[in-house]
């Protein structure tokens, strides 16, 4: 079986562009050909006179730049949001010419009537569940709902400051991008020419997993015969049966029933132990002495490892995940979500997430093939 | 006379049993080789690099950031190895007499911190961590929120049990509340970047399966979130002042605090991928990076 690999290039965020802009300003040409290696993107390092891009580094650790510059945008973000916040007010109280202290007491002091006893029933109403939490419950909820009066009347203030300001946060959020997954060797069942790769990193013992398997299960009714799913195991540490499934669902390939054993497995929903993999394996047809050498031929724990290794480079963290052609998709999101991207990737439906979702939409199509 | 304590201290000194440099209005501060920690689920290092998905609170007590350890089992399972506190004072001060105990408890909260203190005096420790208030903070709602009146009462219990039973010239340090408003600010963003649904996992705090409703849950507006956000700016000025107050008239012990984890910004890597809250192995051991360098033993950088 070949490798798939599924890359493509990316539109680079604000941040990386700018200095990769920085550092093609301050550099001679590294490749001295004059040439910009514009399908390759930019060089990254040289060895002798060969010139390494970004683009034959980049896509195997896609997901995990993604999150580093998922970061860096958010520490920008929420400093920024917090400098503005201050600022406007002082700007504010500068126009007024009056102390800050004088503009909130203004501003927010003075409008908000305090909550009182009649409030207070009123919340209680709406929440039963809270009349019972003892003696200081009164106090605490009068307290918090004078409290989040003042809050709401603040953050109008900030936002109305804001909004007359003319403020807007101008760093494009980085973009999802896909990854390349060497799956070579690894089992595989749906059409060779399916427009769809889903490798799913999964263990057999996990209830997330089981329900994750539930969601590929229902892409491929949906979408016959466009979908090739890719299986691939992720363990969390100290997880002695999830490995003990492994191993055996590993030796269950080498017999050529793994899909076979794949599927009971999860029928068991994580409920796994030694008696009920013996008993799948009776039931699939892995004979005892195959069964035996489960656990301790260390060529399954190879396998196994091998899988993981591949997961952490891709930039799996915990079980379970999907890649959807290389767009990465944790599930822990719901299934519309994740029918949603591969209703994109077959183009058969428009971006339908929210407009400043950085997943929304298509991304752009592979600059080249992967081999 | 002051020749005849000047030797015994230095003997001391070298004994490893005092640490140089101590204020001599006080008692010589004593080496922190007996360890105790009072705190709650963070101390625990909950879910930081192991997860049961059916018990959801998943103990990690290797990856602490003041307990952790790692020796064999860890090195063979590959998991983090955090620097705690512990591992820095065997590091620094030898270890020989060390003991480490770990008092926190998760779900504890203020209320816990006087039979939580007690076994540190008990314990005869010589440093003393205190991490608590992110569940009184984090509450199933609003109105379970102490009182600033009994938040204070209950931390002041708490550190008069260390005033009047802790052995002579023994340190404790107090860790400002995490600022819970930061990693709902954190969790939201790795929701909207479809890293993990945060906002599913917090979902479970409608129903007290997971803590913190009074941040997490779906159903806060901003306004509740900056409410909770305020109740967790004063605990942690009642902190600051009851430490600033004992060190000031206890002569027997040290106390110090540090903003130090409330200042900090979560970033993604810091957070538990499991849960979206409680800080990852990487969180526990920035954790411990941040705070002894913050911290009493600073000076001691090995």
């Amino acid at each position: 079986m070949s490798p798939l690999n599924i890359f493509t290039t990316r539109r680079p965020s604000s941040i990386p562009a700018l200095l990769c802009i920085l550092l093609l300003a301050c550099s001679p040409d590294p490749s001295g050909t004059g040439e910009v290696a514009e399908n390759r993107g930019e060089p990254i390092a040289r060895l002798g006179d060969q010139i390494i891009y970004r683009d034959e580094v980049a896509p195997a650790v896609a997901y995990q730049v993604y999150r580093r510059e998922v970061d860096i945008y958010s520490l920008l973000k929420g400093e920024t949001e917090a400098l503005i916040s201050n600022r406007v007010l002082a700007m504010e109280a500068e126009r007024r010419k009056i102390a800050l202290e004088d503009l909130l007491r203004v501003e927010i002091d003075e409008k908000v009537e305090p909550a009182g006893e009649a409030d207070v029933d009123a919340y209680l109403a709406g929440h039963p569940q809270e009349a019972g939490s003892g003696k200081e419950t009164r106090a605490r909820i009068r307290y918090f709902l004078s409290e989040t009066r003042r809050e709401e009347r603040r953050l109008a203030l900030q936002e109305d400051l804001r909004a007359r300001a003319g403020f807007e946060f101008l760093l494009e959020p980085p973009l999802a991008i896909r990854t390349r997954l060497d799956v070579a060797d690894a089992p595989v069942r749906g059409p060779a020419e399916a427009p769809i790769t889903l490798v799913h990193f999964a263990t057999f013992s996990s209830p997330l997993s089981v329900r994750s398997a539930g969601y590929l299960r229902r892409l491929v009714e949906e979408f016959p015969g466009k979908i090739r799913w890719v299986h691939r195991h992720f363990l969390n540490p100290h997880d002695e049966t999830g490995l003990l499934a492994a191993e055996f669902a590993v030796a269950a390939q080498d017999q050529e029933v793994f899909w076979e054993a794949h599927d009971a497995l999860f029928d068991l929903e994580g409920n796994l132990d030694e008696r009920k993999m013996l008993g799948v394996a009776h039931k699939i047809g892995v004979d005892d002495d195959t069964m035996r050498q489960v656990g301790i031929d260390e060529k399954y724990l190879k396998a196994v490892k091998r899988d993981i290794d591949a997961g952490v480079k891709a930039g799996v963290r915990s079980e379970p995940v999907v890649y959807v052609n290389g767009r990465y998709f944790s599930s822990t999101f719901p299934y519309e979500r994740l029918r949603q991207m591969v209703a994109e990737e077959l183009g058969e439906a428009p971006p339908s997430v929210e407009p400043d979702d950085p997943l929304a939409g298509p991304l752009p199509a592979p600059s080249r093939g992967g081999g | 006379m002051r020749k005849s304590m000047l030797a015994i201290l230095i003997a001391l000194g070298i004994a490893g049993l005092v640490v140089p440099g101590g204020v001599f209005a006080k008692d010589p501060r004593l080496s922190p080789k007996r360890l105790s920690s009072t705190g709650d689920s963070i101390t625990e290092a909950i879910n930081a690099e192991e997860f049961n998905p059916f018990i959801f609170i998943t103990p990690n007590h290797w990856a602490s950031w003041a307990n952790g350890y790692y020796g064999f089992w860890e090195w063979l399972f590959g998991r983090t190895n955090v620097k705690s506190h512990n591992q820095r004072i065997s590091s620094n001060f030898g270890s020989s007499g060390r003991k480490n105990f770990m008092q926190a408890l998760s779900g504890a909260d203020s209320f816990d911190l006087p039979g939580q203190t007690a076994q540190s005096v008990s314990n005869a420790a010589t440093y003393v961590t205190h991490f608590m208030g992110h569940n009184d903070v984090c509450q199933g709602s609003f109105a379970d929120i102490p009182s600033d009146a009994q938040f204070e009462a209950n931390v002041r219990a708490g550190l008069n049990n260390m005033k009047n039973g802790l052995p002579n010239g023994a340190t404790v340090y107090v860790q400002a509340i995490v600022d819970i408003y930061k990693l709902w600010q954190l969790g939201d963003q790795l929701t909207s970047f479809g890293i993990i649904d945060c906002r599913v996992i917090w979902a479970a705090s409608l129903f007290n399966i997971f803590p913190c409703a009074t941040m997490l849950s779906p159903l806060n507006s901003e306004a509740d979130r900056q409410y909770t956000r305020s109740r967790n700016v004063a605990f942690n000025t009642i902190l600051q002042n009851l430490v600033n107050e004992f060190n000031a008239n206890d002569t027997h012990h040290y106390y110090q605090y540090t903003t130090v984890t409330f200042d900090t910004t979560f970033t993604a890597d810091q957070v538990s991928p499991f849960d979206c809250f409680h800080p990852s192995a990487k969180g526990q051991k920035d954790l411990s990076a941040y705070t002894w360098a913050d911290g009493p033993f600073k000076a001691y950088t090995k």
